[in-house]
């Protein structure tokens, strides 16, 4: 049964890599590619980001979703595409949780992609750090619902914008 | 013949009425009925059954569940199919089940079962309502009264949580149920509870108030067995040639009954009960085969507390002197 286990593994981890690595052929448009050995790593980091969340994941999938979902961020580039859809799973499982599951997971990666694109700058420290987990707190505290998440990322690009544009201006005066 | 002889068994008493589904697989694997290949084709089937289920969890919507709600969905899983299971005439015919029809077809037979059996508990229930004891014992009532086990038949979700009992249980039965859950808990409960509120209400609730006072001038908030103290004590009216439908004995009763117990050995005690017991259910016309067959299960545990009592000098804890 050990055996039989062992090759049913082998061929779900293969079926996985050669999923990741056909995203390739969207992406490299973007200038993004994966190899073979990065996908690996991705499969690898994906079962290691649901254990340490404290979840199950039935069929593979979500790396290709998130894939999807950032591949045209103007903050991605060949160098940090491998490492950042990495550390982007983590964060991923991680509001999965701190979100008691209220959200799908498509909702949840468009909101990871609009702060990410938008207030955190392609920052993964300010999205996982401070963003998400102000939206977060809100859901959290009822101080805004499921439905107005959307939203709530759009104010926190506001918000991050007004402040970008106070620090200019006092920079300004200051000159 | 010979084929039947030669036939590996199951020892169904090692298999556990919560993890059944659990203990059949291992039972079976280790008398060799079903060899390591079958097995992994059933834990992969139930893998897969699991993955369906955690996606109609989600709505198809996520594709992850936190671990706590995979292993609760998988114990639903096994709940529902193992109800269906212990249906079958033995659990080899459990085992040939597993191997020769699909999971998901088990599963499906599980939950017919248990809608049908839902409902008659649910039934169960309203009648066990109706002939309700009428007491100021706080546990039975929140428990029997106030919703605390009624709220079950709003909240049971059988479809994702059938091995959970969402209520509030506070009253202890004199013969506890143990080693079952869900639906399978709720049922047996609601049947000796059923049975014991049939057997009180052979008495006057006047009757049975002034026996608890002599327990306890607080008693009702106290977590006894109104049942058990109720039953005993009306064993104690037959042994001392008293009115049992009365519950009326006064201290001298006590004193010449454990005179007269403390002479007899363990087992004498006991036949001597078994037969007052069995007098008591003639005087009081018991004739419901049920509430019959529950006085003479919970008689075992009255025995062995007059028992240690009669050693304890101490036999007015167990038969009372109700309060005048």
């Amino acid at each position: 049964m050990a055996d039989f286990n062992k090759y049913n593994h082998m061929l779900m981890l293969k079926q996985a890599v050669n999923s990741i690595v056909e995203c390739n052929e969207f992406t490299k448009n973007n200038g993004l590619t994966l190899t073979e050995q990065d996908a690996v790593q991705l499969v690898q980091m994906r079962t290691e980001a649901l254990r340490s969340n404290g979840r199950i994941e039935f069929g593979g999938g979500t790396v290709n979703r998130i894939i999807s979902y950032f591949f045209d961020s103007p903050y991605l580039n060949q160098e940090n595409y491998a490492g950042t859809i990495a550390e982007l799973l983590e964060i991923f499982y991680y509001y999965k949780n701190e979100l008691l599951d209220l959200l799908t997971d498509d909702e949840l990666l468009t909101i990871m992609r609009d702060l990410f694109n938008g207030s955190a700058q392609g920052s993964l420290a300010l999205l996982g750090g401070r963003d998400l987990y102000a939206a977060a707190e809100d859901l959290r505290k009822g101080r805004i619902k499921k439905e107005q998440l959307t939203s709530v990322a759009d104010e926190i690009n506001d918000s991050a914008a007004e402040d970008y544009r106070e620090a200019y201006w006092e920079e300004f005066e200051n000159e | 013949m010979n084929e039947l002889s030669n036939k590996k068994t199951i020892d169904g008493s090692k298999l556990s009425g919560e993890h059944y589904f659990n203990d059949l697989l291992q039972q079976a694997w280790q008398q060799r009925l079903l060899d390591d290949q079958q097995l992994a084709e059933i834990q992969m089937a139930m893998l897969q059954l699991l993955a369906d289920q955690c996606a109609a969890y989600n709505r198809h919507a996520s594709s992850s569940v936190r671990t706590e709600v995979a292993e609760s969905l998988y114990e639903s899983l096994a709940f529902t199919i193992s109800f269906y299971l212990k249906s079958l005439p033995t659990p080899e015919d459990a085992v040939q089940a597993l191997l020769h029809t699909g999971l998901s077809e088990l599963y499906r037979k599980g939950q017919n079962r248990l809608k049908v059996r839902f409902q008659s508990t649910r039934h169960l229930w309203l009648l066990t309502l109706e002939n309700k004891l009428d007491t100021p014992h706080h546990a039975y009532k929140t428990t029997v009264c106030e919703g605390g086990l009624g709220i079950f038949f709003e909240n049971y979700d059988q479809r994702y949580q059938a091995h959970e009992n969402p209520c509030s249980i506070d009253y202890q039965l004199a013969c506890p149920v143990n080693g079952l859950m869900g639906l399978d808990f709720i049922r047996c409960y609601v049947e000796r509870l059923y049975q014991e509120n049939r057997f009180c209400q052979l008495f006057t609730p006047k009757a049975v108030h002034r026996l608890l006072l002599g327990y306890d001038k607080n008693y009702w908030l106290l977590l006894i067995n109104i049942f058990q103290l109720v039953l005993s004590s009306a064993v104690g009216c037959v042994l001392c040639g008293r009115d049992p439908r009365q519950l009326i004995l006064d201290k001298k009763d006590i004193i010449s009954l454990q005179q007269k117990l403390s002479q007899m050995d363990r087992v004498q005690v006991e036949m001597l009960l078994r037969n007052s017991a069995e007098a008591l259910l003639d005087q009081l016309q018991v004739t419901a085969a049920g509430t019959h067959s529950y006085v003479l299960a919970a008689l075992p545990e009255i025995e062995m507390l007059i028992n240690n009592a009669v050693v304890n000098d101490c036999l007015q804890s167990i038969i009372l002197v109700a309060a005048s």
